[in-house]
């Protein structure tokens, strides 16, 4: 393997010596992931593997992606803080392992000053302002170009240089690449110009140590619209073409359509450039992106994320331009899909356009999207297939408002030219930024995604979601947040949160088929940026497992099982599980428990089953030779276990009254359990000494209460159906335990002078009032004690009767006229005139004197105007 | 001796046998057989019970609502004449009994529910020869008596216990709905000039039962009466049936304790907060809380714990340190029945035995319901 391709900086010499820093972590993954290498060529290499998978248990997968670490450069071709420009650099750690970032700046004539280190945490986004740079170096590096290191993986670091003009409501962003992952010495590059009045100038950088000359070509420049310029590059030099003077100079001026192609001696990767587009007096901006026709793979671009909809009460228009770089004749074919709010694409096909060789066409979109349904887009995407070569034609997209303040730039992609169908980008909501999230599929089946965003250490993620073919769609994080929209567990962004990370990645057999970028704008600035910063690879599986992990039953219960899969992005940093649906559910035994294909079961019958499932997981390996993504395949079988108990039915709460069965209270019950097994055995297993248990032999045992309960719930029952046990049944023995609320109303009778009512609530052992109509009785327990001398007052006979409502009602009467002393009707105040008293039980629960549960005892007193009940003392249970 | 014993035990099986057809035949007394041959005519309303002996026995308060419902006829009128008919045995009070068949003459004022053909009807009742809850009925007896049908002309007392209750010769009711035509009979006797005071507290007693919005409309008005045992019997009643439109009152009663107000009256006043559900009534409840009465804080703490609101639980936690265990109960069984933790809802003789882990638990829970979990920069 020629290590000075993919290592430029070690053919240079002697005087840098870096060190490859390759570090293996898991030698498992890594050496078989080196072994690919050397053994095989293909890029989806398929390996079967087997893993121990227990049922009721998580599998995790025991070796995790190779963290390989390499040196790497990524560079920008020109910032600025010259004027009004603002020029801010933002790095983002796509991995969850913190590392060393080296910025250096080289000014226009290539001198370098390379700022402090900074250490980049893992999972974690930084603005760096180059001002603070450019400072410390000197007012000659007030302009250049720029390039990080860092020792990593492959794109373990994304960035984006941006030059803002906040008084002119103008930006320039470029994301920063990678020269060596360029594939030829040539940049492709097509501009669209809203007016006559903008400028435009054409950024042009050596990345390289070395002298490198360019020979620029323009298509749409001038009086013959075709020119060239040819410049000779010191290393690291940056030369900025004002290209309204260039075509000045050829007696002409620049067409609002055109096409740049550069050709570069030097290394593949040696030059970038950038084409910068302004119209202060608007705040129009945009840039000239370049791309190498090399590394494109198909004739097919597409771009997600037009915008439509107006944007501050101002019409959009819609922008495409392509020019044919080939030197033969090419048509475009395209169309423009439409993602309603219900989810369902529309696609609306273009006129094809024939272009020639060189020239270049701006296609209109006017009259093609419909502005209604345009509005009330969630989505819209645009895709188009040319006739040549791939790389022979390079488009632009952009929708502008009248105004050309507000610019939205749409970069159109070849899907099979990125790295993975993956992207993970920082997020912002601070001020009145907005960010969306972009994602197409670009091919004609459907595919699945899994999207997450991290805020702090919270996660609001998507599940796993399909994309329809040729479906755009769009997240956008703000109104996801401000409307609180729950995320596929329910989870919400919390309204505080203002930043944080995006990740996405495809879910499937191949590792492209889905592009996806990130946009950021601000409508109040009139600005907005855009990236793509793909990873490595597809995520890979972490592990996998049927949720619930261990199900406990009855026979009736019914529950859903679902698989879950938690994946580890190729940076190894895991990300939050969600589910999948393999349609395959099965029972290891069907009689315990029955289980649809989608994972809903019904227990049946006491036993042991494991849920189970299979699907296929996938784990994504870097490449190291080819720069490619190595698939295996395993399949996860994960099972859950699932026990179903015998269940036990009946009354939770029974009565007790010492003996007594009154009508209206359960004082015996029957539980029931599974029938038609072979054996039972049932248990008292608490609170023996409340409950009598009875096994009738026939999966129903009847209790009989014995005492009352101490505790709520404290009497437990169990049984065993042909050897598996029961959960604990719980009952709780009520019963009648004290008397109160004493309320007592003294009425005047004819006969018997007075009538005392003394009214009680009975209430049982946790003080609730009985809830029905119960007997009760009282019974005397004394003999007659004279209280007033020479009286003659009969003692009543003690009596029984109902206490309705749990309600118990002592009715006493007062005496016959002719005895002595002479009764008399209740006074007010009552008189305090004891005549005679007995002591008295009262019990409850039968209307024979004494027999039921005592709940009260007492002296019945007779006073000359009203009865008492005095020396009360309740409880007193017999 | 032997023959002593076997004729005391035949007798027992005859008088059981008695006993078991005439309660049989007693809802049917025209066809009852009499088993003493006496027929005894009594010209005078005497109760015909033994030796004039009181009696004491568990009785349920008379039922307004349900003896309006079950009579076939209500009658406002005044008993000419109780007659004497025969002895049976009968079923009273669940026991066999020797019963003296009564019949009572009526002269009808005016017919409540149900229709009567003449102003003058018969109605027959029971009086056991012992002591009995029976309620007697004597010549010139005034009242609204429930009666329901003994055949296809005759009637009889609905319930012995309370064949007739307090009612005015002169109201006029008009009222759509039975029972609120018995209320408004029995409440006009509230404002007759000519009750007694001791009508108006039997007023109050009878409509206590009766849980309507004119019985209600009844009771406030009795709540301002000149009597305390009226004023106060109305509030307990209002109160116990969740009328909070006197707690005020009843609040400043309870607090005040005013002097020369029998304890009972206070006591039942303080029994009835325990029917209070409105959670308008929390403050008042969470400061009665306060009260130096036992009762008062027992049956406040009592109707919070019913509630099962959140918004008790406070007033549950601070009557976790009130000074009566029974109170303290309440709140730990509240507090457990609302949070539904079983192992922590003792019964009230396990925490009688031994009542510190519980309150140990209840109060640390309440330590954790009030922990603030955010606490903001203001502190």
């Amino acid at each position: 393997m020629n290590n000075s391709r993919r290592f430029p900086f070690l053919r240079r010499d002697h005087v840098k010596i870096c060190t490859i820093i390759l570090v293996l972590i898991l030698p498992f993954v890594s050496l078989r992931a080196i072994g690919s290498r050397t053994h095989a060529t293909s890029r989806s290499r398929e390996v079967v593997m087997t893993t121990q998978q227990q049922a009721g248990q998580k599998v995790f997968r025991s070796a995790q992606p190779a963290t390989i670490i390499t040196p790497h450069v990524l560079a920008a071709s020109y910032y600025s803080v010259r004027k009004t420009l603002d020029a801010n650099l933002l790095l983002s750690n796509q991995g969850s392992r913190p590392f060393e970032i080296h910025a250096t700046l080289f000014n226009v004539s290539g001198d370098r000053f390379d700022a402090p280190p900074v250490m980049l945490e893992g999972n974690k986004a930084r603005s760096f302002d180059l001002a603070s740079w450019t400072d410390l170096a000197g007012t000659t590096f007030r302009e250049g170009s720029l390039q990080v290191r860092y020792d990593g993986k492959e794109m373990e670091l994304g960035g984006v240089l941006q030059l803002v003009d906040p008084e002119h409501s103008l930006i320039f962003d470029e994301e920063l690449s990678e020269p060596m992952m360029f594939a030829s010495s040539r940049l492709e590059g097509v501009w669209w110009l809203p007016s006559n009045k903008c400028g435009m100038s054409l950024a042009v950088s050596n990345t390289t140590d070395s002298p490198v000359s360019v020979l620029v070509k323009f298509d749409g420049l001038g009086t013959h619209k075709r020119g060239t310029e040819t410049i000779a590059l010191r290393d690291h030099e940056t030369r900025l073409m004002d290209l309204n003077q260039l075509a000045e100079k050829q007696h002409g001026s620049i067409s609002e359509t055109g096409g740049i192609d550069i050709q570069y001696s030097g290394p593949k990767g040696a030059v970038l450039a950038r084409g910068l587009i302004q119209d202060p007096s608007s705040g129009y901006s945009n840039v000239v992106e370049f791309v190498d026709p090399q590394t494109v793979k198909s004739s097919k671009l597409d771009g997600s994320g037009l915008h439509t909809a107006d944007i501050r009460k101002e019409e959009l228009q819609q922008v495409v331009v392509a020019h044919n770089f080939s030197d033969s004749p090419t048509t475009l074919t395209g169309r423009v899909s439409i993602t309603q709010p219900d989810g369902q694409t529309s696609f609306v096909s273009l006129r094809p356009v024939a272009l020639d060789s060189g020239e270049t066409k701006s296609i209109s979109l006017n009259g093609v999207i419909d502005r209604e349904a345009s509005r009330h887009a969630t989505a819209t995407g645009l895709e188009f297939q040319y006739s040549s070569a791939p790389g022979s034609v390079v488009m632009s997209a952009q929708s502008v408002s009248k105004s050309g303040n507000q610019v939205f730039r749409v970069p159109m992609v070849d899907a099979n030219s990125v790295a993975s169908s993956t992207g993970q980008y920082p997020w912002s909501l601070e001020g009145n930024s907005s960010t969306f999230v972009y994602l197409k599929n670009t091919t004609d089946k459907p595919q699945q995604y899994h999207l997450q965003i991290n805020f702090g250490d919270d996660v609001y993620s998507s599940g796993l979601k399909t994309i329809e073919p040729g479906q755009p769609i769009a997240f956008d994080l703000r109104a996801l947040r401000d409307e609180q929209v729950p995320d596929a567990k329910g989870r919400k962004i919390p309204l505080n949160a203002v930043r944080g990370q995006v990740h996405w990645s495809i879910y499937g057999d191949e590792h492209l088929g889905l592009i996806g970028r990130v946009e950021q704008f601000d409508v109040a600035k009139g600005i907005s940026m855009t990236a793509a910063c793909t990873e490595c690879c597809p995520d890979s599986w972490y592990s996998f497992w049927i949720d619930p992990l261990n199900g406990a039953a009855v026979p009736g219960d019914t529950g859903q099982f679902s698989a879950m899969q938690q994946n580890i992005t190729c940076y190894n940093e895991v990300l939050d599980p969600f589910q999948v649906f393999p349609n395959n559910f099965t029972s290891s035994d069907p009689s315990v428990a029955s289980c649809n294909s989608t994972g809903f079961a019904t227990a049946l019958y006491p036993g042991t089953t494991d849920i189970g499932a299979h699907w296929t997981v996938r784990f994504w390996d870097f490449d190291f030779g080819s720069g490619g993504c190595t698939r295996y395949l395993e399949t996860a079988n994960p099972e859950a276990v699932c026990n179903v108990h015998p269940k036990i039915t009946g009354p939770n709460s029974m009565w007790w009254f010492h003996g007594e069965n009154p009508s209206g209270y359960s004082t015996q019950i029957t539980l029931t359990t599974t029938s038609g097994a072979i054996s039972y055995s049932w248990s008292v297993v608490s609170g023996g000494s409340k409950v009598s248990l009875t096994d009738n032999g026939d999966g129903s045992a009847t209790i009989v209460s014995t005492g009352a309960s101490d505790n709520m719930n404290d009497v437990g029952i169990q049984v065993s159906v042909d050897g598996f046990a029961s959960d604990q049944f719980n009952l709780t023995v009520k019963a009648p335990y004290l008397l109160h609320g004493k309320n007592a109303s003294h009425s005047a009778d004819q006969t018997w002078g007075y009538f005392t009512q003394i009214s009680y609530a009975i209430w049982d052992q946790f003080t609730t009032q009985l809830p029905s109509d119960v007997p009760a009785t009282e019974q005397w327990t004394t003999v007659v004690v004279d209280d007033y001398a020479g009286n003659n007052w009969l003692q009543a006979n003690e009596g029984g009767g109902n206490a309705p409502g749990g309600v118990l009602t002592d009715y006493i009467q007062g005496q016959n006229i002719t005895r002595t002393p002479t009764r008399l009707v209740p006074q007010s105040p009552l008189l305090n005139v004891p005549v005679h008293h007995w002591g008295q039980d009262l019990f409850v629960g039968s209307l024979t004197p004494g027999a039921g549960r005592r709940v009260q005892s007492d002296n019945q007193q007779k006073y000359t105007d009203h009865a008492d009940h005095t020396n009360i003392t309740s409880p007193n249970p017999n | 001796m032997k023959n002593r014993l076997r004729l005391f035990t035949v007798s027992l099986i005859l008088i059981s046998v008695g006993a078991m057809s005439a309660l049989s035949a007693f809802r049917k007394t025209k066809d009852a057989k009499p088993v003493a041959a006496t027929t005894h005519e009594s010209p005078t309303s005497q109760p015909a019970t033994e030796q004039g002996r009181p009696f004491s026995a568990i009785v349920a308060p008379v039922d307004l609502p349900a003896l309006t419902k079950k009579a076939d006829l209500i009658v406002v009128g005044r008993v000419d004449s109780v007659k004497n008919l025969d002895l049976i045995t009968g079923n009273v009070e669940g026991r066999a009994m020797q019963a003296q068949r009564m019949v009572a003459s009526l002269n009808v004022d005016r017919v409540i529910k149900g229709s009567a053909e003449t102003t003058r009807l018969s109605f027959d009742f029971l009086m056991p020869r012992t002591q009995s809850s029976y309620r007697d009925i004597r010549t010139s007896e005034m009242g609204m008596f429930f009666l329901r049908k003994n055949g296809e002309r005759d009637f009889e007392i609905l319930d012995p216990h309370y064949p007739f209750v307090i009612a005015s010769s002169t109201a006029v009711a008009t009222d759509a709905d039975d029972l609120d035509r018995v209320v408004r009979v029995v409440g006009s006797k509230l404002t007759d000039p000519a009750s007694s005071v001791s009508d108006r507290r039997a007023v109050v007693n009878v409509l206590t039962s009766a849980r309507t919005d004119l019985s209600d409309n009844i009771l406030r008005q009795a709540a301002k009466d000149n009597d305390a045992v009226v004023r106060l019997q109305a509030l307990s009643a209002l109160l116990s049936r969740g009328d909070v439109s006197m707690l005020a009152e009843a609040e400043r009663l309870l607090l005040r304790r005013p002097a020369n107000t029998d304890d009972y009256l206070l006591a039942n006043l303080s029994s009835a907060l325990e029917g209070i559900r409105d959670p308008q009534a929390l403050p008042t409840l969470k400061r009665l809380l306060k009260s130096t009465d036992r009762n008062t804080r027992l049956s406040a703490a009592l109707a919070l714990r019913q509630m099962r609101t959140a918004d008790a639980i406070e007033g549950l936690s601070a009557a976790l340190d009130d000074s009566d265990r029974d109170v303290r109960y309440q709140a730990v069984i509240g507090l457990a029945e609302f949070t539904r933790q079983d192992s922590w809802a003792p019964s009230i003789s396990l925490f009688r035995q031994d009542e510190k882990p519980y309150l140990v638990h209840w109060k640390a829970w309440v330590q954790t319901q009030t922990a603030p979990k955010h606490p903001g920069r203001n502190g």
